[in-house]
């Protein structure tokens, strides 16, 4: 079993700690805000996406009945 | 068919490209980003990095492994039902993961639950969803919905990494699932389709064709080699070379997602400039897939693929013969960009040649056979690194398969099989399967 750990025991993917850990200092060095202001931020964009997708439907179905 | 010329708004399959796109966004992110959660469970249990990896590997295996059964869900039920239940189970798991107090709560919710859930609402439920709404445009809008699950773990994986700081780990979990549950859910659920006709329309937003009345279910014209059962579809040899390439697509990616960083500081670079070399590579991901997908509908799927194997196959050279950073970066730059775009290119020639009856099915297969090729890549890095002391001898292995996988795209006999250069084809008796709406 300890081989099969070991080759699994670093994982580079995009949630990699070390990646990670180093894109928290640029984004840190960067913009200088507090977690919570990034969480916002990020929060924000995140919610937004669906939020633009439903109005954009909303407003040519709007628009499609008026037509 | 004719494209419309009296069309009045936007195309309706362009909404469920976009649920889509959102739908990979964040099942890929909140997935992925589970890495993000190692140092403060290691912190708060005590648990090692090998017994955490022990979880993401049994979570990445089920994953593989459910692929096909799930794929097969969707040619059953349709993607509306599937894709929103799955999105139902990944948020309620992420939820119940604050729960965690110990580490086989954690690999039966994340390992079992989590990772089963995000293989129906993964590339091969969407994908074959938006082949049957786009016909003309099916490489970009293909390759635009795998650029959303890239994007979601650009961004999430940071925003987790703030809220933990900001929150902790369990209220992390509960956001992340209640995103799932709160966004992604309705999104799949309000506007995914399985069929144009449900919703008055055609692939693409198309006109009619003139044998087809209105208001009847739209008849896809059956693919060269659609067969009534999936396992039909491996008598051809089609199948068989895209998957055996889409294998060797999982060896090449999963080894460098594993060891690429380790790899690049051995080289000399510090863990700054390999992280973000391996960030670069992960950014241009998004580019090179949708540059992909415009290319594919002009000049056809497998020379594409061929290659962006061969591509890839230079950038592995260029990492090992390079010396120092040369190679680091310019396996960053030319990789990346060949990084998701097998995936999509994949999936569509396998709608192309096989139709969409049994796409769900098909897709998952060849997904497995990408994550099994996967797990034993990074088991070979490992392993080969401990014996030998550096990463030449398994990039040299893995980077040397991808001669095969460009001979193999290179060999499919598209313009004989694939549906985009046949004429005249006959159309199913019975409508499609999966509408269930």
């Amino acid at each position: 079993m300890l081989p099969l750990l070991a080759g699994l025991a670093h994982h580079s993917e995009p949630g990699d700690p070390e990646l990670m850990a180093w894109i928290k200092d640029r984004i840190d060095a960067l913009v200088g805000l507090e977690a919570e202001a990034i969480v916002i931020v990020l929060g924000a964009i995140i919610v937004m996406i669906p939020l633009a997708i439903m109005a954009l439907y909303v407003v040519q179905r709007a628009l499609q009945r008026r037509a | 068919m004719e494209r419309s010329t009296a069309r009045k708004g936007i195309f309706y399959g362009w909404f469920v490209l976009a649920a889509g796109f959102f739908v990979l966004f964040m099942a890929t992110g909140a997935r992925n980003g589970f890495g993000v959660f190692i140092v403060p469970l290691t912190e708060e249990f005590g648990w090692s990095r090998g017994a955490l990896s022990f979880a993401i590997a049994v979570g990445w295996g089920v994953n593989g492994l459910s692929q096909p059964f799930i794929g097969r869900l969707y040619d059953r039920f349709g993607g509306r039902a599937v894709i929103s239940i799955s999105l139902l189970i990944l948020g309620v798991s992420t939820i119940l993961l604050n729960r965690t107090t110990n580490l086989w709560f954690l690999i039966a919710v994340y390992g079992l639950i989590m990772s089963t859930a995000s293989s129906g609402a993964s590339l091969v439920t969407i994908h074959a969803v938006l082949a049957k709404w786009f016909y003309r445009r099916r490489g970009l809008v293909i390759s635009i919905s795998t650029a959303g699950g890239a994007a979601g773990s650009m961004i999430m994986a940071p925003f987790t990494t703030y809220m933990i700081l900001w929150a902790g780990w369990r209220v992390s979990w509960v956001v992340l699932g209640g995103f799932i549950l709160v966004l992604a859910l309705p999104l799949a659920f309000f506007f995914i389709r399985d069929n144009p006709s449900k919703m008055g329309e055609t692939p693409d937003g198309d006109d009619r064709p003139r044998d087809q009345a209105p208001g009847v279910t739209y008849d896809y014209p059956k693919a060269p080699l659609e067969r009534e059962k999936w396992q039909e579809s491996f008598s051809t040899p089609p199948i068989w070379q895209m998957t055996a390439a889409y294998f060797i697509c999982g060896v090449t990616t999963a080894i460098i997602s594993a060891h690429y960083v380790p790899f690049a500081i051995d080289r000399g670079a510090s863990p700054e400039m390999a992280a973000f070399a391996f960030g670069l590579m992960t950014g241009l991901n998004v580019v090179g897939v949708i540059t992909v997908g415009i290319l594919s509908d002009i000049f056809g799927r497998k020379y594409l693929l061929g290659i962006i194997y061969a591509t890839r196959g230079l950038a592995y050279a260029m990492l090992i013969l390079a010396p120092g950073m040369i190679g680091i970066w310019g396996f960053a730059v030319i990789a990346g960009f060949s990084w998701v775009a097998t995936a999509s290119l994949t999936s569509t020639l396998t709608a192309d040649i096989y139709g969409l009856r049994n796409l769900g099915t098909l897709g998952g297969v060849s997904t497995l056979s990408h994550q099994v090729g996967g797990a034993l890549s990074v088991l070979m890095g490992g392993v080969l690194y401990d014996v030998f002391g550096s990463y030449d001898v398994p990039f040299s292995i893995a980077g040397s398969l991808l001669v095969f996988a460009s001979i193999f795209a290179f060999s499919i006999q598209e313009k004989q099989y694939s549906s985009r250069y046949q004429t005249g084809l006959a159309r199913p008796a019975s409508a499609s399967a999966g509408d269930s709406d």
